[in-house]
């Protein structure tokens, strides 16, 4: 089992009703700690509409994690 | 000074402006984007900024410093609201100073525009009646239960399709890659007053792939820009999010 603390933003934050949690998890991947959030949580965003961020740097989804990372899904943003 | 930042209070652009003042500058140019009361015709009553700090202070950096290094401009910055905002308020402000106008106008321009696109930040806007929505994000949220298949990112304007441009050189300063579709004969017959790198005639395009990488600029060039709008928006449809067309053609710079 792997330790990750994730972050929650926007409409997920509000999807997920918290802005942050420590997960133990078995998921290889930042998607497989997705798809396994999504579930436990209700998460009504498709994985296609996200971007995900590793220790504060944009990720992509087959990267392997590591106890200890940082992880955030990111919505589709709307600056300016 | 970062050179990108967030405001959790209103502030005054000035104190910003006046860090970007610098003796070899003979130009500033600065937008500013204003909370509207309106957004796809619903009516917005005041919204709400949040962002992902950490991230987007580094990428919001990391815009402005391409932006520098793209445009040659001496000086550039941007700074964010986050929080709740009232109609009217100050939302984005980006300043840029450089030796010449043409310069600080394209990386003002490109400094808002991949700020809005790239930077973790999001917009919930408040409507009357007390329904609320996260910009961007709720059709996504609707599709995702409909099905899982792709959804398209949409921004909260559509992005235009057809751009003008003095010359052939202002749309090479603004970072736009230029692609001719004019037909051989056409080409020969009338060259371009000015560098178009890319030539892919029309006629050989409908037989194949573009072969445009998809992260690319792309202004789309032609007589009169009537098959460049059309051709741009068949090449949106196939997936290339940053690709204009150029108003009024070639015919349109000789005008």
């Amino acid at each position: 089992m792997k330790s990750i603390r994730v972050q929650y933003y926007a409409v997920l934050r509000e999807q997920a009703g918290r802005r942050e949690e420590q997960v133990d998890t078995r998921a290889a991947t930042a998607g497989d700690l997705f798809d396994e959030l999504a579930a436990r949580h209700g998460l009504r965003l498709s994985r296609e509409a996200l971007r995900v961020a590793i220790n504060e740097e944009f990720g992509d989804w087959q990267q392997p994690l590591r106890s200890g990372d940082r992880v955030v899904f990111i919505p589709p943003v709307a600056g300016g | 000074m970062r050179s990108f930042s967030f405001s959790t209070e209103p502030f005054a652009p000035d104190q910003f402006r006046a860090a970007l003042a610098d003796p070899a500058c003979g130009g500033y140019a600065s937008f500013e984007g204003w909370v509207r009361d309106h957004n796809e015709g619903r009516r917005v009553l005041r919204l709400e900024y949040e962002a992902y700090e950490a991230l987007a202070l580094k990428e919001g950096e990391r815009i402005v410093a391409e932006a520098i290094a793209r445009f040659g401009v001496r000086k550039g910055a941007c700074v964010h609201r986050v929080g709740p905002l009232a109609i009217g308020e100050l939302a984005v402000w980006v300043g840029v100073s450089a030796a010449h106008r043409d310069e600080a106008f394209a990386a003002c321009r490109y400094v808002i525009d991949e700020v809005k696109h790239r930077v973790p930040i999001w917009k919930k806007e408040y409507y009357p009646g007390g329904d609320c929505g996260w910009v961007n994000c709720e059709r996504c949220a609707h599709a995702a239960e409909a099905s899982t298949s792709f959804v398209a990112h949409r921004h909260d304007e559509p992005e235009p399709l057809e751009l003008e441009f003095e010359s052939l050189a202002a749309a090479h300063a603004a970072g736009f890659e230029l692609v001719d579709i004019r037909e051989h004969w056409e080409r020969d017959a009338d060259p371009p007053a000015g560098r178009i790198p890319n030539h892919l005639p029309l006629s050989e395009f409908l037989n194949g792939a573009t072969g445009l990488p998809a992260e690319g600029r792309y202004l789309i060039v032609c007589a009169h820009g009537m098959r460049s709008l059309a051709f741009a928006e068949q090449l949106r449809a196939r997936g290339l999010a940053a690709v204009y067309s150029m108003r009024g053609g070639l015919a349109g710079l000789r005008a």
